[in-house]
């Protein structure tokens, strides 16, 4: 028997994992600090990768007058202008990422309490019937819908 | 004003009711023009100069995420690339990877805004998109912005650098492309200062639109459009770069009165019903501004019934 509810119920959970579920569930296996964590250091190897490709991308252009100067060249200084440039790149990608993915993950939990919340209803609602299918009598108790 | 608000909410229901069809419709549209204008830009590889191949693939991502339209985009600018010679291949290779490593892996929906710019370039309206993504994005559209830009001046140097090789015998020295294309977009005064007028007009918008004074939004739009002409005068005397005014002056009231319609489509506020609330609990005085939106009452909106049976 097609029941109403339950058919709402599950259209509304599959409405939610066709959408935003499909990035924000996962989620839901992290905590808070771990998920920033992961994902900060995961922008941070890309920003690494894209640091790399400017800085090869200068030196193919730069390479005549480095070819020229290749003894004369101050290697100390250049790397330490390199590391800084390098680092403020870093930590501007740093900041963005933790305040991005913060952000994230406060913006996905409301969404997964409500689907954890329905799915639980879900269940409930099955087992009730199971119940009701074997004679016994069920008791409703206060589920606050959503 | 009425009838305006009724023919949005009529043009919402429409769009709600056939989201299934008008969605891929608008992004087959979408992805089709993008890569025409994209592939009539470069124009070196005859095959993706084909209509039906570019249909094909636009009917393809009509289906497909948004972004796999960038990165389709992204896959065609190297192949035309690679038509030209190996090392500007390499060189838009890097130059894609470095925005997708550095942004598009972030934020990957306003990627596409890339592929939008020369879009617009080709209409003459490249003014109008700071102002519409200043309220619509934010500060995140400046580099998407940006590297379209970059997207357009780069087509116009391989374009330089194809009648350059062209032109020169074998007896002169081999040309570097990758150093040909860089050297021309480096020394571009208007791409770089166009850089600075976008970003600076995208955040003063969305710093605007976002206040809550009367009117703020309007304000913004007005704002940034007036920022963009004055700021491409002050950099032409300045900088002496060539600066066509009137594009400039079209482009920036278009912006606006795009900007105009979006907003009416989003909701406009009815500012003389603001209400002022004040209360407090233990920590904190709360001061609310409670604007409400324009809409119509149900009675206000007209149901005609169309029978599909005539009677005779």
């Amino acid at each position: 028997m097609v029941r109403e509810e339950d058919v709402k119920l599950m259209s509304r959970i599959a409405i939610y994992e066709k959408r935003e579920g499909k990035t924000q569930i996962p989620i839901n296996s992290y905590y808070r600090s771990d998920y920033i964590r992961l994902n900060v250091l995961k922008t941070i190897v890309y920003a690494t990768i894209a640091f790399a490709l400017l800085f090869a991308i200068v030196v193919v252009y730069k390479l005549d007058f480095i070819l020229a100067n290749v003894l004369k060249l101050d290697y100390k200084r250049l790397g330490i202008a390199l590391f800084t440039v390098y680092a403020v790149w870093v930590f501007i990608y740093w900041v963005i990422a933790r305040i991005l993915f913060a952000r994230r993950y406060e913006a996905a939990r409301p969404n997964i309490l409500i689907y954890n919340h329905r799915l639980k209803k879900l269940q409930e609602e099955k087992q009730k019937e199971v119940v009701k299918a074997k004679g016994g009598v069920v008791i409703d108790d206060d589920f606050i819908d959503f | 004003m009425t009838t305006l608000l009724t023919f949005r909410e009529n043009i919402k229901a429409f769009f709600c009711r056939y989201d299934y069809i008008i969605i891929p419709v608008l992004k087959l549209i979408l992805a089709f023009v993008l890569f025409f204008t994209l592939n009539s830009g470069f124009g070196y590889m005859p095959l993706l100069n084909k209509m039906g191949i570019l249909f094909l693939l636009a009917f393809v991502c009509a289906f497909l995420p948004t972004e796999l339209i960038t990165i389709i985009g992204g896959f065609m600018i190297i192949l035309q690339s690679f038509q030209v010679s190996l090392d500007v291949a390499l060189l838009s290779l890097a130059v894609i990877l470095i925005f997708y490593c550095g942004y598009m892996r972030l934020i990957t929906k306003t990627g596409i805004i890339v592929l939008v710019v020369p879009i617009c370039y080709v209409c003459h309206l490249t003014c109008a998109l700071p102002i519409v993504l200043g309220f619509l994005v934010g500060p995140s559209a400046i580099i998407p912005v940006i590297f379209g830009v970059i997207l357009y001046y780069y087509q116009k140097s391989l374009g330089d650098l194809v009648n350059v090789l062209a032109a020169s015998t074998e007896e002169d020295d081999a040309i570097q492309g990758f150093q040909y294309i860089l050297s021309s977009m480096l020394s571009n005064k208007t791409m770089l200062f166009t850089f600075i007028v976008f970003a600076s007009v995208i955040l003063v918008t969305y710093a605007l639109y976002r206040l809550s004074f009367e009117y703020s939004w309007m304000v913004s739009f007005f704002v940034g459009g007036i920022l963009n002409i004055v700021l491409f005068l002050v950099g032409s005397v300045v900088l002496s770069i060539d600066v066509e005014i009137v594009p400039i002056l079209i482009g920036s009231l278009v912006g606006i009165l795009i900007a105009f319609i979006i907003q009416f489509g989003k909701g406009i506020v009815d500012y003389q019903k603001t209400e002022l609330l004040q209360f407090e609990d233990d920590e904190y005085y709360y001061y609310v501004k409670a604007i409400p939106k324009l809409s119509i009452s149900e009675s206000n909106k007209n149901v005609k019934r169309i029978n599909s049976k005539t009677h005779n």
